[in-house]
């Protein structure tokens, strides 16, 4: 059994069929890309997968155990426990204005730590030592994530202050916080100015090398081919074709991924005119 | 000499019942407007059309009007008498009126209130709850870690144009006889036959209000350390 198992997803929006059965499966460190024009259904396969859309039928099943469907005698606690299995990196960043880079990538790290703490009277002198010992290896540790996506001198910055690449750059960092088991990527680079997508695919392109496992939609073709291990091409909420880079790129078979690239090579040329 | 004196003092006295019928209503229209503002966006459908038909009653009639409404409560609603109140309450027929009052303002601004946290609310971008879900927050915990801020610095500044209003409206509580500053001045205005008192009065206003604007503007600019 693969590491990753989507089996059948299927999900409506009222009238709208927008997935028709999409099931791939993906192991342990593969980087998996996900391209195919707008409104294919990309984003919502995403928001299926981490819980913030449920689908309607079809499941997921991550290192053996189900994500989804939920078992009816979990209670709703442990969607929010079951939602640190897939990490999120929205396409416009959504990261919290109020708190500082550092802020950010340590909130939902508190948050978590809090919940191992033995002892829950929020008096006891124990537990506030605790508190305050696991909010500090934390906040080294966040440090530490800020440094390795190259914001070792914005941590103190608010997200107004930082630019959408660095921005970006900060919501990986808190992704990466909580040590998701698969790391998605909804467009990352889509809502940046050109000048500034080098730097943030540069740090998934670095995460690939320390073996993450991730699913990222993009349109920037030349870096899914470079980044990835298998392409997945996405047309009218079904998966039309999946390869390697080379096969899906150099020899597409489906009529409807070759027709996806020439229009996007005439773009192209249009573009350089 | 000691005629403006006793207009002082009487008039600090009626400033004492503006200032307690302004405090109050903050202290309990505040929390209550949430409550309210989030019954009206709540799923259940009865509440929240409730919610907003009292909403649409309170904020399209005058605040007279349902402070006399509450006056008349215990006659015409209960069958009974505001002395009988009083006295079940063991306060003064004053204080009744006063609590009358308290409540009609209470009501009132917590529905304002409401409006302002409501439209607060929902200018929240759908990607804050989002992102705090994806990070394993819980629903309250989006809220009071991620949202409630946010919400503060966006309504502070419609709250800070109720709050001066508020200021304002305490001298309708001489409708029942309340003695606030305005009601004291016109006594002293009438008693010692000088206009001064209304002067006074006219002072007291503005430093309180001056009071309230440097405080929420300053509360203001602590919030604005970061751009939305
Ligand atoms: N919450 C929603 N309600 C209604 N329709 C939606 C919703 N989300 C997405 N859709 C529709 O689903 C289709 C696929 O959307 P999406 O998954 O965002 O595609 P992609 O990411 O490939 O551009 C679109 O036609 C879009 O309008
Ligand atoms: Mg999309």
């Amino acid at each position: 059994m693969a590491f990753l198992e989507v089996k059948d997803l299927y999900k409506n929006f009222g009238e709208t069929a927008v997935l028709k059965g999409v099931s791939f499966a993906m192991e342990r460190g593969e980087v998996v890309s996900v391209i195919g024009s707008s409104g294919n259904g990309k984003t919502t396969l995403l928001r299926c997968l981490n819980l913030l859309e449920t689908a309607d039928s079809g499941s997921i099943s991550v290192d053996g155990e189900t994500v989804f469907p939920l078992s009816k005698t979990k209670d709703k606690s442990d969607s929010a426990q079951q939602r640190l299995t897939f990490g999120m990196v929205f396409q416009n960043f959504n990261l919290f204005p109020q708190y500082t880079a550092l802020q950010n990538v340590t909130l939902a790290m508190d948050v978590q730590a809090k919940k191992t703490l033995t002892s829950k009277n929020p008096f006891s002198p124990e537990r506030r030592r605790a508190l305050k010992e696991l909010r500090e290896k934390n906040e080294a540790e966040a440090r530490q994530l800020l440094a390795r996506v190259g914001l070792e001198n914005k941590v103190d910055n608010y997200p107004c202050e930082l630019s959408g690449g660095q921005q970006q750059r900060v919501a990986i960092a808190r992704a990466l916080a909580l040590s998701p088991d698969i790391l998605c990527f909804d467009e990352p680079t889509s809502a940046l100015d050109p000048e500034l997508t080098g730097e943030v695919l540069k740090v998934i392109k670095q995460l690939r090398n320390e073996g993450r496992t991730m699913i990222i939609v993009t349109h920037e073709l030349e870096f899914a081919r470079n980044v990835s291990d298998k392409i997945i091409f996405m047309a009218d909420g079904v998966i039309e074709e999946t390869g390697t880079p080379q096969e899906l790129f150099d020899s597409p078979k489906s009529e409807k991924t070759r027709a996806f690239f020439e229009k996007l090579s005439e773009k192209v040329t249009e573009d350089d005119n | 000499m000691d005629k403006i004196q006793d207009i002082l003092m009487e008039l600090a006295e009626g400033f004492g019942y503006t200032f307690a019928l302004f405090a109050v209503t903050l202290l309990f229209a505040l929390p209550l407007g949430l409550l309210f503002a989030f019954a009206s966006m709540s799923k259940f459908k009865p509440l929240k059309w409730f919610m907003k038909t009292l909403i649409w009653v309170i904020r399209g009639t005058p605040l007279m009007l349902q402070i006399l409404f509450m006056s008349f409560l215990p006659r015409y609603v209960f069958q009974s008498t505001t002395k009988a109140w009083a006295a079940a309450l063991s306060i003064s027929i004053n204080d009744m009126m006063f609590l009358f009052v308290v409540l009609a303002f209470v009501l009132n601004y917590a529905c304002y209130f409401s409006e302002i946290y409501r439209a607060g609310i929902e200018a929240i971008p759908v990607g804050q709850y989002e992102a705090g879900k994806v990070l394993g927050l819980s629903k309250n915990q989006i809220f009071s870690k991620i949202v409630l801020m946010q919400v503060i610095r966006r309504i502070l500044p419609p709250m800070s144009n109720e709050i001066i209003t508020l200021v304002k409206d305490t001298s309708l509580a001489q409708v029942l006889g309340v003695v606030d500053l305005l009601n004291a001045a016109k006594h002293a205005v009438n008693h010692y036959v000088i206009l001064t008192p209304f002067i006074y009065a006219t002072i007291f206003y503005l430093l309180f209000n001056g009071l309230l604007t440097l405080l929420l503007g300053w509360a203001e600019k602590k919030l604005s350390y970061y751009k939305v």
